[in-house]
């Protein structure tokens, strides 16, 4: 009986093991370490844009996005591409690769709030901008923020999937 | 007899010499204009390609308004002309400037280069919404541009609005707005030099081809400039005069300025600069 029993234990608990599911969600970001160069690559073609962007250095990014309200000193950005609409469109986008994954997150709350304030302040001045902002594309890999602010959403998650694989 | 008559008539000439001078000397009510009547008398003529804002004649003062007290005067400041061209001041002199406008400014802030200063602009902010229209955010909140004024003292204050206001049609409401906010901004900011822009001018034909709105002409744009420069005057506060640096023959932006007619690309955001750092009144 009890030799029966034992395979029939080991069974169970090779049964167990198999059906159990992580206590934590799993995380989106890749496995891999991000490389970012490739995305600023497609991204300054701008084919995804209607109109050519300006680029935006790392001081005007970093009052733009109001990063200080957010705890993030200017430091803290180790590197920042950004480029943006002279003011015809809403269209922009921004790779910022922050110190550490904790000032990337609160990068990330800036980069919300200024996506909602965005909305906001179109909704009755450019109204036919809203629904790029609101297709905005906004993720966080590690220590790095992506925004993209596009013309064509699709092309735009098409160059992030690029990046991811 | 002869004498009699030859004295009465010097006295009568006399007499009519003397009502002459009180007539000429003094002004009567039909002289002096209201701002009412000179608002009527600019809406109903037609507007002119080029705004009559005078050119300025008087170099500026070397100190601040002569409206502070134990300042020296060397000269009545004449505030109906545009501060006169100087020598360009470093972009430090604007470190305590507070730049309140619309999107144009934003724009000008991101791309002039000018590093400095505070931006206090909002998309689609008016004359008519500095005290009502909250969507400029500090630090995590919502304010109106006064609110931000009363956050903080400055030594200036530029003040670049109207574009938003031609779709308005309230000549007379957007000039008594200027009035008031003029005002208000005096009463927050007791010791800034107030500046009032004239509104940079459009391209109609970009405008039309990005499918822009159909009130933005460069003809409304020069009236709300004149009553920008009486406003000035009214209140003896400081006018610059962009427009007249970016007019073209046409009476308008020139074509690559900009990409939709209205806001300036970065090359004309860095001539706006120029200009502001060219026509300052000294410290």
């Amino acid at each position: 009986m009890k030799k029966r029993m034992l395979p029939l234990a080991m069974l169970l608990c090779l049964a167990m093991v198999a059906c159990a599911k992580p206590t934590q969600p799993q995380e989106e970001e890749p496995q891999t370490d991000t490389t970012t160069d490739a995305l600023i690559e497609t991204l300054t073609a701008g084919e995804m844009f209607s109109e050519p962007l300006e680029p935006l250095d790392v001081e005007m990014a970093y009052v733009l996005y109001r990063f200080a309200d957010y705890h993030v000193e200017e430091d803290d950005l180790l590197s920042a591409s950004v480029f943006r609409s002279s003011g015809a469109t809403c269209e922009e986008w921004a790779v910022i690769e922050f110190a550490d994954v904790q000032e990337a997150v609160e990068g990330y709350d800036a980069l919300l709030d200024y996506i909602e304030d965005q909305i906001s302040s179109n909704s009755d001045y450019r109204p036919q901008e809203v629904s790029k902002l609101k297709a905005a594309i906004l993720e966080k890999y590690k220590n790095t923020v992506v925004m993209i602010i596009a013309d064509d959403k699709e092309a735009a998650e098409n160059a992030l999937q690029d990046m991811k694989n | 007899m002869a004498n009699k008559i030859y004295l009465a008539g010097i006295l009568s000439l006399l007499m009519l010499t003397g009502c002459t001078i009180n007539a000429q000397g003094l002004p009567t009510d039909e002289d002096v204009k209201t701002p009412e009547s000179t608002l009527a008398t600019t809406i109903s003529k037609p507007a002119p390609a080029k705004s009559i804002i005078p050119a300025p004649e008087t170099a500026a003062p070397q100190g601040k308004s002569d409206r502070q007290e134990g300042a020296a005067k060397p000269e009545p400041y004449d505030f109906s002309k545009p501060v006169p061209e100087s020598a360009a001041v470093e972009l430090s002199f604007f470190e305590d400037a507070a730049f309140v406008g619309d999107s144009r400014t934003d724009g000008f802030m991101l791309y002039s280069g000018i590093g400095c200063g505070e931006n206090i602009t909002y998309n689609g902010l008016t004359i008519f919404g500095l005290d009502t229209q909250s969507g400029i955010r500090r630090g995590g909140e919502k304010y109106t541009a006064f609110e931000i004024l009363e956050q903080k003292q400055y030594g200036k204050i530029y003040l670049a609005l109207g574009v938003n206001e031609l779709g308005y049609y309230d000549d007379e409401g957007f000039y008594n707005a200027f009035l008031s906010a003029i005002d208000s901004i005096r009463a927050i900011q007791p010791d800034a030099d107030i500046y009032l822009q004239t509104i940079i001018p459009l391209n109609e034909q970009k405008i039309k081809e990005s499918n822009g709105r159909s009130y933005l002409t460069n003809e409304h744009l020069v009236i709300y400039n004149d009553l920008i420069a009486k406003a000035a005057a009214e209140k003896e506060v400081y006018l610059l005069d962009p427009y007249s640096d970016f007019v073209d023959e046409t009476g308008a932006l020139p074509y690559d300025a900009s990409r939709d007619g209205v806001h300036l690309s970065k090359e004309y955001c860095q001539k706006w600069l120029e200009y502001l750092k060219t026509h300052t009144i000294g410290e």
